[in-house]
């Protein structure tokens, strides 16, 4: 057996029968999508990290963004990695988990456990493809609404999430506000920007041009269309990124050779390291999924859904917002986060806004931070102690 | 005046003047905060009068410092920044020791 097989082997008992939590639902169960399609059965795969207190009033949902999962803070059982989010979750980090019952859920259209294109249709016994309906963002909500329903959690502590995890939290705190103590949008706006969408196309376009995708049947044909993945991961991680961060860590530098070979060989560091980001995502992550998830993100518009104006998604919450950006972010510039801020200004809400400077771009949400973590671990204390937990013992 | 806030153990006894403008705030009230530093006076107000307290505030490393207080204080530019908040909304508007930046 090839490896490349074994990967995909494991992918797709990850994407059925995942190594992680998983709440079923049944065809009696369904889920109602803004397509306007019924989902059943279906399944949410998740993770879950420290214990649920006696009030079961110390849960934080971690809400992941478009290619995570919900391996936030162990290592992923495809590719070995360590959990995305392993700087802020675990023994006293910023979401301690001596203190708080941490769930993380793979989202509605992954491929990671929770039902996505990935996934076996059971009508027909072959994977979704793009069969599978169109999920949104208020949909992957729904979905993890539902499980918590099923775990008997009715409160959360905090909501917290970084772009499309962030566009989570807004959307948790516009539908459910009773059930939302605190939230913590990260680096993420209240609605996907044109330039924005216009990445995702570009990505979601490399991957139809890919011969091996197929019309997205490329399971049932035995292949994948790993270039076109790769093509759209390499152009998407530029944007994850900033100019001074490429410039830092790459700037012009040759990759393993003193001149340039006068090819199209990967002569600068900068091509050698999106190459490999390229092919190193292919492993772990499904094209359709990315198809999916991608259209998910270019679909949020909070406000639409509030008559066009934002504020009225924050109508009289009583939830406490930390709202954070980054300097050198120009895919969720600060001016998003600002737009959000002001809306929840204009309802009353409490409200905090911090923009963290640094230079690491989008990215810098997943990164070493120390005042990332300064901000974060400040307001989870302060709210955690308005909620009568348990102080940090630290 | 209301004494009832003297003495506060968080507060300096060189910041006299937070004691003062403390004083003169009616408990519960609405009150929005321009240059609000470490947030001292927003917790001394939102502790010992009630008040529903907002702040903004330049600096990253003051912001952090009311975020762990649990204070609601955004980063911002009051020159610029001001402009976004609805009339009407706060009851007062406090200015302690911010300086408008001058060329």
């Amino acid at each position: 057996m090839t490896a490349p097989t074994v990967v995909r082997r494991i992918r797709q008992n990850e994407a059925d029968n995942p190594s992680s939590l998983v709440m079923r639902f049944g065809i009696d169960d369904p889920i109602t999508l803004d397509c306007g399609r019924d989902l059943a059965p279906y399944q949410i795969a998740y993770q879950t990290y420290g214990e649920l207190n006696a009030a079961r009033s110390n849960t934080v949902l971690v809400c992941h963004a478009l290619t995570a999962d919900k391996h936030a803070a162990n290592p992923h059982p495809v590719t070995g990695a360590e959990g995305w989010w392993k700087t802020m979750i675990g023994p006293g980090r910023p979401i301690d988990t001596d203190r708080f019952f941490v769930i993380c859920a793979n989202v509605l259209g992954g491929c990671m456990g929770t039902t996505g294109p990935a996934s076996t249709n059971p009508a027909t016994g072959k994977p979704w493809g793009l069969d599978f309906p169109l999920v949104t963002v208020h949909d992957m909500v729904r979905a993890q609404a539902k499980l918590l329903d099923k775990l008997g959690i009715e409160s959360l502590f905090s909501v917290l999430g970084g772009s499309m995890g962030g566009m989570q939290v807004l959307q948790w705190a516009a539908s459910y506000p009773a059930r939302v103590f605190s939230a913590l949008p990260i680096a993420t706006a209240a609605k996907h920007s044109a330039q924005n969408i216009a990445f995702h196309e570009v990505g979601r376009q490399a991957v139809m041009a890919d011969p091996q995708w197929r019309q997205g049947r490329y399971a049932e044909a035995g292949t994948r269309p790993s270039k076109g993945l790769g093509v759209a991961r390499m152009a998407a991680h530029i944007t994850y990124l900033s100019e001074q961060a490429l410039h830092r860590k790459f700037g012009r530098n040759l990759q393993d050779r003193c001149a340039p070979t006068f090819s199209f060989d990967a002569d600068f560091q900068v091509e050698s390291y999106l190459r490999h980001q390229g092919m190193r995502f292919v492993e772990r992550f499904d094209a359709n999924s990315y198809l999916y998830i991608t259209r998910a993100m270019d679909y949020f518009d909070l406000a639409a859904d509030y008559g066009g104006v934002l504020a009225r998604a924050f109508q009289d919450s009583k939830t406490r917002f930390c709202v954070v950006s980054f300097t050198s972010d120009w895919l969720f510039p600060t001016s998003d986060s600002r737009a959000t801020v002001h809306a929840l200004n204009a309802t009353g809400s409490s409200v905090s806004f911090v923009e963290i400077k640094t230079d690491k771009g989008h990215d810098a949400f997943l990164l070493d931070e120390p005042e990332f973590f300064a901000t974060t671990g400040g307001f989870i204390d302060a709210a955690a102690r308005a909620r009568g937990l348990p102080e940090a013992n630290r | 005046m209301n004494v009832a806030v003297f003495p506060h153990p968080d507060i300096a006894p060189t910041r006299v003047d937070l004691l003062t403008v403390a004083g003169m705030v009616e408990p519960g009230s609405r009150l929005l905060d321009v240059g609000c530093g470490d947030g001292a006076l927003l917790k001394l107000l939102s502790e010992r009068r009630g008040v529903d307290g907002r702040g903004i505030e330049l600096s990253q490393a003051g912001v952090n410092e009311c975020v762990a207080k649990g204070l609601s204080v955004i980063q911002g530019d009051a020159d610029t920044d001001l402009a976004s908040y609805p009339n009407d909304a706060y009851d007062y508007v406090i200015l302690s020791q911010t300086l408008q930046a001058t060329f």
